[in-house]
């Protein structure tokens, strides 16, 4: 059973040392250690790391030390404790721990410096440039495992199947009319007729201007906003769920899923309110400061600019400011700047599309088209179009769209945005389970410093896994959480038309929860979490000809599309 | 001990995993029918099309061909090739969707009613070739285009989806 309380405020180099295993961050760790720098991590506190004993704690800091060399001198200034453990690591010449750096333990979080992959500094000449690539190599080795395997493989898959014939088609397909449409109308200063603000379309018309008025040009940024989307997936696991494995996860599972990828080959907005979906709860994950409420602003204004369903990532940023250790002075600060830059953000790019088409572009312009835009979507409501869901539809989900559909003597080639269905009902069935678990406990119960983590699985007593889970990560699971109920609001709340892929800003953090999930999983059963990723690899790998226009036989498609209302 | 053969198995289950799905995504995509095979087609019509659908072509393929010939003067042909676009927009040439009998009843009774609605249907076909060049007339009175490369196939029987 481990202990997860919060460590000792005092203790700052106790906080620093005791946290990762990696060769880099040690030798990092103990420098800065000895130097009485290890500064307080800019960490925002979402999870709750693990308490190394003071034997671990003392070993940890040793062997960062041995790497070191460190001196007489500079050992007399550390604790007793690093002293002995100094003395023993040099007696047994005791090779870096051997211990996966998360695999088996979850805290990895560490200051920011090693964080990010503790990269080296560069050397200065041939030997330690050498040694420090070995340090490097010897980084990642625990990481060479079965289960690391898969996770490439699926990101592999995952790039494959969003770069494979790229182009293709050549014609619009879907809703980019709308998009394109109005994207090339901006550059001949013609009017926008599509119903959102303008800088989604921007993004698209700017592309075309580089790239020129073909399908590499206007799909580009839609290919981008994917990519962009699974290395957010990956920072937001890696801050909220303090492991590496739960990042490579999310990495893994974002994109190796349909829905993601479709949307990736496709010059449609939601791909990019997904990204920013995510964007918003990679900044969950810091702590407030004014360049928080900068770089926070600019993820709302840009969210909101492209759909106005984008406001949703208020949310998760209102939240991190509510439970912001931060005094209020600083609160209010932070949300200030916040609001002042998203609204010269949405101000900005909508005045900026409104003079593209030669209309009046003051702010009393960009209200009074803002008006008419939202007076028009409220009046959308009939739900006649078939291609509509309701969103409680979309756990299973009913009705997948078809982005494309073209046939060629006797083959068929197809973009679904049918998501993996392993990671779609696992990730749907988690986030409901989180949501009742967090109701149930409590919100503030959640939220607070709990005394450690349920006994392990298996333990007479034991919490089930979505308790266990939500009790250790408890202010990151309300965070995604939010994520996904705030864009899930808009369709919940009134009857504006709806359709599945309004689900995919509210999917992408459901799949970050899925992955810190498993990746804290993967520390009680390994085996049951290595089986679920070889069930979400075999899935892809089965549907991935749905997902990037790959040749198929009508017979094929149909014993994949299941269910009638998936064709 | 057990452990590294639990690690061992995993490896094994993996480099599996990895090999089924180079599997699936090379072969398990189904076979495309050929000539001689069957195959289905999904395509739109209204009652208008079975006189307004026609090809010309001299090619003839098993006993099918075009109600025009290759300089568009009409052939005495009771089942007749004519154009028609999937639901994929694949430009196929069929012989005998209005002659089929749920079709030719869904004909008469349109005709009879007026109603000109559009209706979805489900075909089942064999595949006799492959036309490289071929005009193709999408109503009565309108010129004869010229497409390439058209897959011919010759109808076993449609479905009429309302």
């Amino acid at each position: 059973m481990r202990v997860a309380a919060a460590l000792p405020s005092s203790s700052a180099g106790a906080r620093c040392l005791g946290f990762d295993a990696d060769i880099n961050a040690r030798i990092r760790l103990a420098s800065s250690a000895i130097l009485g720098l290890c500064s307080r991590s800019r960490r925002f506190p979402m999870t709750k790391p693990e308490e190394p004993t003071s034997a671990d704690q003392a070993q940890s800091e040793a062997e960062a030390l041995s790497e070191l060399n460190v001196p007489s001198s500079a050992k007399g200034r550390l604790s007793p404790a690093i002293q002995q453990h100094t003395e023993a690591e040099a007696l047994s010449s005791l090779v870096p721990s051997s211990r996966t750096p998360d695999r088996r333990t979850t805290n990895d979080i560490g200051p920011a410096s090693v964080r990010s992959g503790g990269a080296p500094a560069a050397p200065k000449n041939g030997a330690l440039g050498t040694a420090s690539f070995l340090a490097g190599l010897r980084q990642w080795l625990p990481y060479l495992t079965p289960l690391g395997l898969l996770l490439t493989v699926l990101v592999g898959l995952g790039l494959y199947l969003r770069l494979f014939d790229f182009g293709y088609p050549k014609t619009l397909q879907f809703d980019e009319h709308h998009f394109v449409e109005t994207a090339r109308g901006y550059l001949k200063h013609q009017p926008d007729w599509n119903d959102h603000p303008p800088l989604g379309k921007l993004v698209i018309a700017s592309s075309i201007r580089r790239l020129g008025d073909n399908a590499v040009g206007f799909r580009l940024p839609a290919l981008i906003s994917g990519i962009l989307t699974i290395l957010l997936g990956f920072i937001a696991a890696r801050r909220l769920f303090a492991s590496r494995w739960a990042a490579a996860m999310a990495g893994a599972l974002l994109a190796a899923d349909g829905f993601l990828i479709a949307y990736s080959r496709a010059a449609l907005l939601d791909g990019f309110l997904a990204t920013m979906s995510l964007a918003a709860l990679v900044m969950v994950s810091f702590e407030l400061s004014t360049v928080w409420g900068l770089v926070a602003g600019l993820v709302f204004g840009i969210a909101a600019s492209i759909k106005f369903s984008g406001v949703a990532v208020a949310l998760p940023l209102l939240f991190a400011m509510a439970v912001s250790k931060q005094d209020t002075r600083n609160k209010i600060v932070a949300a200030t700047v916040m609001a002042s830059v998203a609204g010269f953000v949405y101000v900005v790019s909508y005045s900026v599309g409104l003079s593209m088409t030669d209309k009046p572009s003051s702010i009393g312009d960009v209200i009074a088209d803002t008006q008419r835009l939202l007076k028009h979507h409220a009046e959308l409501t009939d739900m006649k179009n078939p291609a509509t869901s309701g969103w409680i539809t979309w756990m299973l989900p009913t009705r997948p769209l078809m982005l494309g559909f073209a046939e060629k003597h006797g083959a068929v080639r197809a973009l679904s945005t049918l998501g993996n269905l392993a990671t779609w009902w696992a990730a749907v069935v988690l986030g409901a389970a989180s949501v009742a678990t967090v109701l149930r406990l409590g919100w503030l119960n959640v939220l607070g410093d709990n005394s450690g983590e349920p006994g392990e699985p298996g333990e007479p007593g034991e919490p089930s896994p979505v308790t266990g889970f939500v009790v250790a990560h408890g202010k990151s699971v309300i965070a995604a959480m939010l994520t996904t109920v705030a864009f899930l609001a808009p369709w919940i709340l009134t009857h504006r038309d709806s359709y599945i892929y309004h689900f995919l800003p509210a999917y992408a953090p459901l799949v970050v929860t899925l992955a810190g999930f498993l990746g804290w999983y993967e520390t009680k059963r390994p085996a049951r979490v290595f089986g679920f990723f070889v069930i979400t690899l075999l899935v892809a790998a089965f549907y991935a000809p749905l997902w990037a226009y790959l040749p198929i036989s009508h017979d094929a498609l149909n014993l994949r599309l299941f269910i009638a209302s998936w064709r | 001990m057990n452990s590294g053969i639990n690690l061992n198995r995993q490896w094994l289950v993996a480099v599996g995993a990895i090999l089924v799905s180079v599997l699936l995504l090379a072969f398990g995509r189904g076979s495309i029918p050929r000539e001689g095979q069957a195959t289905n087609y999904t395509i739109t019509i209204v009652p208008a099309d079975a006189r307004s659908l026609a090809c010309a072509s001299d090619v003839v393929m098993s006993n099918r061909r075009c109600g025009f010939n290759a300089h568009s003067q009409p052939v005495n042909n009771d089942r007749p090739l004519r154009p028609y676009v999937t639901v994929g927009r694949e430009v196929v040439m069929l012989a005998g969707v209005f002659e089929s009998g749920s079709v030719a009843a869904w004909v008469e009774a349109a005709n009879k009613s007026g109603d000109e609605s559009r209706v979805t249907l489900d075909c089942y076909a064999r595949i006799l070739g492959t036309m490289s060049e071929v005009l193709v007339r999408w109503a009565p009175d309108g010129p004869f285009q010229p497409e390439q490369n058209v897959m011919v196939s010759d109808i076993d029987d449609c479905v009429v989806k309302q």
